[in-house]
């Protein structure tokens, strides 16, 4: 490590994996296909909400369709249930094509559950009656051990209607779950619950999902509900894919500048390649640090992303100093500063709720990370390989 | 760009209501409208057979009489009823009046009572040789002013119809965003200038409603305008129809369909922006009229009311039950209960084959794509505007002129169709009311769970409507029992009825015979109003 260049807290070697992967993933890393979009197009009228999607969901994994409102992913799930018919593509559910062209399998033929986000239980039927709505033949005991898996033993006989928020989802997973599905459905699953639910819930309906085993599909436009609860996150935008990844890698290894954006604050600080390092107005960077940087790059223009916890400001003396903050946001645990860097570029800078970085002096802003950087050539809103 | 935001189709063509039998009730309601349309245009086809008379008839005096009596009742009694359903209104919502409920229930009561039964209490209150006159005749005064005639019609058809007002009104002003008035006081508007300037422009649309429902009904009442001999459009229509004057009533229907349609297009006019006068801003809060010392006599006006449209008629029917003459064998006109058994047949067969009509139109849902099946959905309204006698005279020539044997040997059934023409709309709209509340994702969710689309209808659906269904089916009910003109026209030869047998009555001036059957209408038709009100709380 050379002195002249920004430190890394801990250095990442080629040899080793370059974050921690998650151990609820490996197990899903080589499971069977349970689902399988291919080029699937929605067209309504003229409009187009989802063109040419390819996606495929491994057994047992918890996937999350992750957009703005309008990106397409409510009609990508309602396609996969077969509410929607697909103007194009094809789409396999276990080992069975369910929509082909003009093939299509209705809704009721196929092994998918929907999970509502209005829930939308019936609300002439007990909560037993609900669970048992989508079994064959009458089977109490199905019944009551999925009553018992989300924890509502006791609720058979009531009705949906005098049922909570956080209970009326568990009734609404519990008859989604009893038919045994090949794939379930979640449809902005905790956006009818208050904050304080929303985040019991995510940890709950996780839980639940693991222990059936069961491949699920989400759709939400909360990033930190697809983060917390997924295995993996499909970020769409305007009907298309942009990222299929693990939680960890769209958030620090963005594939585009949309996604980088949407799944948290994000700076772009300008530099240019110079050999082994990237000139920046926070210093120089190791090219090394910065992931698929490749010597082929050498000289040109490029736009490192950073995350507001990325780097950490300190007020120092004229000499030392490399921009001035000119913002600061109390977010309660944390603040968030925006600087203005010396270059002409501006970076979000997160400091404890205790931090009192003075505005408009002189401050340094210096990176504060383990992890390799993301970054976009000038002018580009994607990584080279993504595009 | 960016996409636009999807919305969920309410009814996309896998749903389970939206595609039951689509085709289907498009067959029924083209079917229903052909059979609706088709006598309707034998109208023009008697007309014709006037040939060159036609122009000397339209502009006679006595059409033009009739033409012009017919508006100015329905003007006065439109008139009438908003200068007395808005002052109730705004004394049981705004004013500190005492006993507000039962007020607001003694004021809507008069729709409990037929007019026409009403019209005949009157006649006999206060007409010659009526109760009235026997009180007086004791004290030297033995003549009082006739009741017959334009204004008797117009004062019972206010007591009768202003309720209509009353609640259209009533609805608005709950609706009211009471802030807008103490805006409007801070602003330095009295009490009355805020009501001028803030309420009332606000509640016109209520008001409007209210009033063409009125205006409506008095076009198309049949039986008040007989008991009180108003020679108006219906009754003028009756006449020449007795008078085997064919082409003449035909004439007279078509220029009654006229100005129906007319008061209907006002209608639509209005409707078009009434949805925001009825819509709740909440912030309801407490605002109004100090009546100060009249707060106890302001009780008249509603105790009046109430007295004269619905006290007088049941005292009138109950002392006739203890009127010599009433035995119930006296003569051929007796009473039997053999006639209110005809009545609840024909209202039971009524009410099923309204059903069968209704429930494909009804399960349709609100967005029929094609403008035929559009179209077609309008059908049961079209039946519902027609006034009765016209549609009963319709039918009848054309059932005489087509295929008489259905008028000879199927003289139920016809009746049944007149029933289903005019009183399906009730149905449908209780049933499509019911239908729209049943969220879609309900459906959505059972074709998940694996139940095809005619297992989700009878899983989840049906149960879900089965409230609105009944209630369709009680509202036909009731409404058929009360039915005057198309029973009396086209029943079977000697088939009575409790209002048929109210209407012979009528003729004969056995007074006493009309009691039970009277009563029982009265009884039926309060049972069709608390309904109805029952209906307006769930939604």
């Amino acid at each position: 490590m050379s002195n002249d260049t920004q430190q890394f807290r801990q250095p990442t070697t080629d040899d080793s994996p370059r974050f921690e992967q998650d151990t609820r993933t490996t197990a899903t890393q080589d499971g069977d296909p349970v689902l399988r979009l291919r080029n699937v197009t929605k067209r309504f009228g003229d409009a187009t909400a989802v063109s040419g999607l390819d996606l495929t969901v491994r057994d047992g994994e918890l996937l999350t369709l992750l957009g703005p409102s309008g990106c397409g992913k409510t009609t990508t799930l309602r396609m996969i249930a077969g509410l929607e018919a697909p103007s194009d593509g094809t789409i396999r559910v276990g080992g069975t094509t369910v929509a082909d062209g003009g093939d299509f399998t209705k809704p009721e033929d196929r092994d998918v559950g929907l999970v509502f986000q209005e829930f939308a239980l019936f609300p002439h039927l007990s909560v037993a009656e609900n669970i048992a709505f989508g079994l064959a033949e009458s089977d109490p005991e199905r019944v009551q051990s999925l009553l018992d898996l989300v924890g509502l033993s006791e609720y058979g006989d009531r009705s949906p209607t005098d049922l909570s928020g956080g209970e009326r989802q568990r009734v609404a997973l519990a008859r989604s779950l009893a038919p045994e599905p090949d794939v379930l459905l979640l449809d902005e699953p905790f956006s009818n619950l208050d904050v304080r639910l929303r985040v019991e819930m995510r940890e709950e309906v996780r839980r639940i999902l693991k222990e059936t085993g069961v491949t699920a599909v989400s759709v939400t436009h909360d990033q930190e509900e697809a983060m917390s609860i997924s295995d993996r996150v499909a970020v769409m935008y305007e009907g298309q894919l942009e990222q299929v990844d693990t939680p960890e890698r769209v958030f620090q290894q963005p594939r585009s500048r949309f996604v980088a954006s949407f799944l948290g604050h994000a700076s772009f600080v300008s530099g240019r390649v110079e050999g082994d390092t990237v000139e920046t107005g926070l210093g120089p960077i190791g090219r090394t640090n910065v992931d698929g940087l490749a010597t082929e790059y050498d000289g040109s223009e490029v736009d490192i992303m950073l995350r507001p916890d990325d780097v950490v400001a300190r007020p120092a003396d004229a000499s030392e100093a490399n921009g001035r903050a000119v913002h600061r946001r109390f977010l309660g645990p944390t603040v968030l500063y925006r600087v203005d860097l010396d270059s002409g570029d501006t970076v979000g800078c997160m400091h404890n709720h205790d931090a009192d970085i003075p505005l408009n002096e002189p401050i340094r802003v210096d990176l504060d990370v383990a992890h390799d950087l993301a970054w976009f050539p000038s002018g580009s809103n994607r990584t080279p390989d993504a595009e | 760009m960016s996409a636009p935001d999807w919305p969920a189709p309410i009814t996309d063509r896998l749903d389970g209501s939206g595609d039951l039998g689509g085709r289907t009730v498009t067959a029924i309601a083209v079917l229903l409208a052909f059979l609706l349309v088709v006598p309707l245009a034998w109208l023009f086809i008697q007309t014709a057979t006037l040939g060159d008379q036609i122009p000397a008839l339209l502009t006679s005096a006595t059409t033009l009489a009739v033409l012009g009596r017919s508006v100015a009742l329905v003007a006065a009694v439109t008139g009438a009823s908003i200068l007395v359903g808005v002052p109730l209104a705004v004394l049981t919502v705004q004013s500190n009046l005492p006993f507000k409920r039962f007020w607001t229930v003694a004021a809507a009561l008069p729709l409990a009572v037929p007019s026409y039964l009403g019209a005949f209490a009157f006649i006999s209150a206060f007409g010659p040789r009526g109760a009235f006159v026997d009180l007086l005749a004791p004290l030297g005064i033995e003549k009082i002013p006739s009741v017959f005639g334009f204004w008797g019609a117009v004062f019972v058809l206010t007591i009768y119809t202003y309720p209509y007002v009353f609640l259209t009104t009533r609805a608005s002003l709950l609706s009211l965003d009471a802030s807008l008035v103490e805006a409007a006081r801070t602003l330095n508007a009295g009490r009355f200038e805020a009501f001028r300037r803030v309420t009332l422009p606000q509640i016109a649309p209520g008001i409007a409603a209210g009033a063409l429902l009125v205006a409506l009904y008095a076009l198309a009442d049949f039986g008040t305008p007989a008991f009180m001999r108003v020679q108006v459009f219906t009754q003028f229509i009756y006449s020449r129809f007795d008078a085997f004057q064919q082409g003449y009533a035909a004439l007279l229907s078509l220029q009654l369909l006229a100005v129906t349609a007319v008061v209907l297009f006002l209608e639509s006019r209005i409707g078009a922006d009434d949805d925001g006068a009825y819509e709740s801003r909440g912030n309801r809060g407490k605002f109004g009229f100090d009546l100060g010392v009249f707060r106890y006599p302001a009780m008249l006006l509603p105790a009046g009311i109430g007295l004269l449209a619905v006290g007088l008629p049941i005292g009138i029917f109950t002392a006739w039950l203890f009127r010599p003459g009433t035995g119930l064998a006296s003569d051929g006109m007796a009473f039997e209960w053999a006639f209110a058994a005809n009545s609840v047949q024909v209202a039971v067969l009524a009410a099923v084959a309204s059903l069968v009509v209704a429930l494909p139109i009804g399960l349709r849902g609100a967005n029929a794509d094609s403008r035929l099946s559009r179209l077609a959905e309008r059908a049961p309204y079209v039946g519902y505007a027609t006034p009765g006698i016209v549609l009963a005279l319709a039918l009848l020539w054309f059932t005489l002129d087509v295929a008489p044997v259905v008028y000879r040997n199927y003289g139920i059934p016809l009746l049944v169709f007149a029933y289903v023409v005019r009183f399906s709309s009730q149905a449908v709209g209780s049933i499509r009311t019911s239908v729209l509340q049943v969220d879609s994702r309900l459906h959505e969710a059972a074709r998940t769970l694996g139940r095809s689309r005619l297992q989700t209808f009878r899983a989840v659906t049906l149960p879900l409507i089965v409230p609105g269904v009944a209630t369709g089916a009680a509202l036909v009910f009731l409404t058929t029992m009360k039915e005057l003109p198309a029973t009396l026209m086209l029943r079977p030869l000697g088939f009575e009825t409790l209002v048929t047998h109210i209407w012979s009555v009528r003729e004969t001036g056995a007074y006493g015979q009309a009691a039970i059957p009277a009563l029982v209408l009265v009884v039926i038709s309060a049972l069709s109003m608390g309904v109805i009100l029952h209906q307006e709380q769930r939604t």
